[in-house]
This record gives C-alpha cells, structure tokens and sequence, in this order.
C-alpha cells in the first residue's frame, strides 16, 4: 500500500503522491507514520456511483488527540452491554462499554471522556486480567 | 486427579510448582503481578493471569482476582506455594467456598497451628515437649510472676510473629518492663496482633525442623529432619541440610517419633514441617509450618520423594500408598540460599536489572531458580534469586561439591549471597557440623571485630 520511495521527495510532493494513492483505494481514512513524518488523509464517503478515484481528497494536517485506552482492573469475564460497542461510534462520558463479571460482582467499564471509539481490542466472553487492555477512545 | 491447578505464588517456588503439574499432566495456570510479567514461571505456565500491580497487597494477596483467574480459568484447585497466602486460614476456606480444592491442610489445622501459643499447647496435650513457658500475657506484672515461675533467662515472642519480630531476650527482672512494652508495640506494629507469650530461653540450641507427609485418611510418615541452624541474625535461613550432622540417635529418634504423634494428634493432612530447638539431647517444639518449606529439596534429594508431586496427589485423595518402613533416607544434601543481599551491609536486599547470570550443573547439583541473564529483580519481594543443592554420598562430599557449585555461580547486577555461603562451608565450625543458630551472628561479629 506505500508508494515507491517516498522518503526520496520533498514533504509536500510526498504528500501529493500519497493523495494520489489514497483516492485510488475504497479507503475512507489512511495515516502513515513513517520517521518523523506523520500523514492523515480522510474523507466523508464516496458518493453513490462515484469510483474511489474520483473523490476529492485533501491532506489534513495532522491533529493529535489524546487516546485514552480503558483497561480491565479486575480479573474476570468480560460482557458486553445490550447496546454492543462498534467501532467508530462516538461514545459519551461515562457510557457504559462492558462490564467484567467476577464472583458474582460486576464491574462496568466507562469510556472516561466522550470521543470516538477507535479500538476494540476484547471480546464478548473472553476472561480478562489485571491490566488488559479493552477499548481505546479518540477524545472528542 | 485434580484437572488444573492455580499457583497462587511466584519466583522459583511457582516454576517448582508447574514443573510438579506438568509431570503430573495436570494443566497449571501462574498469577503474576506487572512487574513480574516477563518472569519464568508466567512463560512455563499453560496460562497466565496478571493479578495486580507490583506491591503484594494488591497482587499476591489479592484473594479476589486470584479465586476470580482459577474460576474463569478452569482449575480445580489452588497451589499456594509458602509466604503469600500459604498459611492463611481464612483463603483456605475461601477456595472451599468457591468449590476449589485448598493444596495443604485443613482451614482449622492452619488456624490452630498459626498461632504460636494455641500451636504449643495442642503439642502439649498430644505428648509432644515444648519449652517451658506460658500462654499469652495479658499484663506486664503476669508476665513479671511468669519469669520468676519458667526462670530468667527468657524470651517474650509475639503469637502472630515470625522473622524475629516481637521477640525480646530478657535477662534479669529489671529488664523485663521495657522489654514486655517493646514486644507488644512491635507485634501490634506487625502483625496487628500485640499478644505475646513466654519461653524459657534455651541458649545457643539448634534449628531442627522435621518434614511429614500425611494422607486424608490418617496416614502419616516423616521424612527425616533438616539442620537450619545457620540463620542470619534476622533469623532467617540461609544454609541447610539434611540430614542434621552430630545429632544424637536418641534426639533423632524423638524428633522423628514427636512429629508423628502430633500430626496424629491433630489430625494432619497434607505435607508440613515440625520446627524444634535442640539442646544436647533435649529437643523442644517450637512451630508447625502448614506448608511446603523453601528448604524442602534437601529432604527431596536424600529421600527420592518429590514432595509436591506429593501434596497434589494428597489433596486429590490418593492414599500415600507406603509407609515408614519404606522410607530410607540416603546420602546426604546441602541447600545454599543465593539472595540479591549484600551480605557486608546487614543483608540490605537488592533489586535492579541484572547483567549475565550463570548457574552450576555436573553431578548432584540442582538448582531451583526462576531467574536468567537480563531478568528484573524487582524490589517488592523476598529477595531469593536461587537454591543451590548438593547431593552426594557423605555430607565431606556434599560440601566439596557445593564448595565448587558455588565458585561456577555467576549472577551479575546485583551483590548476592554466593560468597557469604562460600565463607561459612570454609569455616572448621561448619565443616566439623557443630554448630548451633549464633555460628553466623557470632561470624559476622568477628568480622567486625
């Protein structure tokens, strides 16, 4: 998915070239971490009929945002609510993502700032331990 | 057979435990805390769950998320190794109550023998000498009409203790207030338990300890005793072996025959350890330990009996399947403790990054160790980096073999214990195997000197 020898280009006809390559893809967002060079491309949709190729697409410039990533702090199973997290859904403060069942005891676990989910990195089921890492969140 | 077993502990004690369940083809599942993640026994391990972070209250003894990882994980029953939760009753009864099977004894069994004082006066009634002394004191002038009674000098040891706290030699009637005052302040300060009791002071005695081995259906044998006289003067242990050199036929037999009658008495199950000082002939009892013992390979060695193997097989409820008579002990075998101390700063423990480590091999010499080049020693927990044991045919053998063992050890990063136990092979006293529980603070004083 890398153009060829990007790092030999100048930044901004490097970022002209990885715009080329991201409208060619069906991808709605791309971001490369290359050195010390960061790219963000992203866009709404494709319109209805329109070929990925003919989206217009500009460069972002790069926002970094805090992630907070939630972890489990008891060991247990992991449940998810009635209303399953999916990726890419904001989320609000204090939602409600799953909880960890252990010995009869429930422990929710809360997104901590409103913002976009960006990982879901457990399952359904799956027993947990201390520290595990379950949901990362992109602050709104 | 139990299915899976939890091991409710870590270093090399853990690895020594899911070694025993892989022979076994029993399914074994560590606890860790995050500052020992990159430890061997979480790799060896079929799986593993981090319990907490680094400080032992909210990891190693964070009964919730320990009784939590053996249910989701499937196991039937839990390991407690020693220290930690090991000879905690009421854990005991916790994993009964969540239908997992505690591998030592029962919850009362641990209770009773916990408590310093209840434990010597069970051993009394079963016929089993103790030293003389009391029960617990409540005040300062009962405990002044109890010295004149048992004879000074005595010792005032706190009913919670162990390692030396709350424990106070006291000489003279003069003495005994202040020293009354300071052990109370310091077993509540300890233990949260101020209560203490009397001996009489047996002066300069050895550490003898007998270890048994009892089914649930009141089968009991012992499997000989151990000398663990060189302590440091914190009173914890640093060399031993089995069996005890210099002792008398008649001390042996009464230590071996007292360790029965009280697992009898009591009704014992599991493996554990009778803990007597010895002075000439005269043998006192002193402590039970419901548990496996750091020590326990010299007994492994010169008896042929894994012991773990043998608590698992206990707590599934198989018979022992021999008896007394089929046990015979043979040749003889040293422990030496490689502790990250230094041993020329009071034993001050050690933690870091360590650089190369290298252990000895060649024959009769096994090393029970979790660690390896690069490891973490990290600085929340006992600070024991390895056992090495000797084994040969005479205890001249054994020291010959362990003397070299130590001199191929290399644990660089930390100072260690290595040189410390080198010194102590190489004395006549340790050598001629008379020696009693002041031979290293008496050493170390003559350094000073």
């Amino acid at each position: 998915m890398t153009p060829e020898n990007p790092s030999e280009d100048e930044p901004s006809a490097r970022a002209q070239r990885l715009a080329e390559f991201f409208v060619n893809t069906p991808l709605l967002r791309m971001r490369i971490e290359r050195d010390d060079e960061e790219f963000e491309f992203s866009r709404s949709s494709l319109a209805p009929g329109r070929r990925a190729s003919e989206a217009t697409v500009t460069p972002e410039p790069l926002v970094e945002r805090p992630v907070d990533v939630l972890r489990a702090d008891v060991v247990g199973i992991l449940r998810f609510g009635r209303h399953e997290p999916t990726l890419g859904e904001e989320v609000a403060e204090e939602r409600e993502l799953a909880a960890i069942e252990a010995l009869g005891i429930r422990t929710s676990v809360r997104a901590r700032s409103s913002g976009r989910l960006t990982a879901i990195l457990c399952q359904d089921g799956a027993a947990v331990d201390y520290g595990r890492a379950l949901f990362e969140i992109e602050r709104g | 057979m139990l299915r899976k077993v939890l091991v409710a502990n870590r270093g090399e004690i853990a690895l020594r435990i899911v070694r025993a369940c892989r022979e076994l083809g029993i399914g074994s599942v560590a606890i860790f805390s995050e500052a020992d993640r990159d430890s061997t026994h979480v790799r060896v391990a079929d799986e593993a769950f981090c319990v907490g972070p680094g400080p032992v209250p909210r990891s190693y003894l964070n009964v919730p998320n320990i009784i939590s990882a053996a249910l989701v994980s499937g196991c039937d029953a839990i390991h407690p190794g020693y220290g930690f939760l090991a000879e905690n009753a009421r854990f005991a009864e916790i994993c009964a109550d969540h239908g997992l099977k505690f591998i030592g004894p029962r919850p009362e069994i641990i209770t009773a023998m916990g408590d310093k004082a209840t434990a010597k006066r069970v051993m009394a009634e079963a016929g089993v000498a103790t030293t003389p002394g009391t029960d617990i004191l409540a005040t300062v002038e009962i405990a002044r009409e109890a010295a004149e009674k048992v004879g000074y000098p005595v010792l005032l040891k706190a009913t919670a203790g162990g390692g030396g706290k709350g424990m106070r030699v006291v000489e003279r009637p003069a003495d005994l207030e202040r020293a009354f005052l300071g052990a109370t302040a310091e077993a509540e300060a300890s233990f949260k338990d101020g209560r203490v009791y009397m001996e009489k002071l047996i002066r300069d005695p050895r550490h003898i300890e007998v270890q048994v081995l009892a089914d649930e259906y009141g089968e009991v044998v012992h499997l000989g005793e151990r000398d663990c006289s060189i302590q440091k003067p914190s009173h914890q242990k640093l060399i031993e072996e089995a069996g005890a050199p210099n002792l008398s036929e008649r001390a042996r037999a009464r230590l071996h025959e007292m360790a029965l009658l009280a697992c009898r008495h009591v009704g014992y199950s599991n493996a554990g350890t009778l803990e007597f000082l010895s002075s000439g002939d005269d043998v006192f009892f002193m402590e039970m330990n419901t548990r496996i013992q750091v020590e326990h390979p010299v007994t492994e060695m010169v008896y042929g009996i894994d012991l773990v193997k043998e608590q698992i097989r206990i707590a599934s409820g198989e018979p022992l399947g021999y008896t007394q008579r089929d046990l015979e002990p043979r040749g003889h075998a040293i422990e030496c403790r490689i502790n990250a101390e230094d041993a020329r700063n009071n034993f001050a423990p050690q933690a870091g990054k360590l650089g190369a480590v290298i252990f000895p091999g060649g024959p009769g010499i096994r090393i029970d160790t979790h660690i390896f080049s690069g490891a973490s020693v990290p600085p929340y927990y006992d600070s024991m980096l390895a056992k090495v044991i000797a084994f040969a045919n005479t205890r001249e053998q054994a020291i010959a073999r362990m003397e070299r063992a130590l001199r191929e050890t290399l644990v660089e990063g930390v100072s260690t214990t290595t040189e410390m136990c080198l010194e102590i092979l190489g004395t006549e006293g340790f050598r001629s195997g008379v020696y009693d529980i002041g031979f290293l603070p008496r050493l170390l004083a003559q350094r000073v000197g």
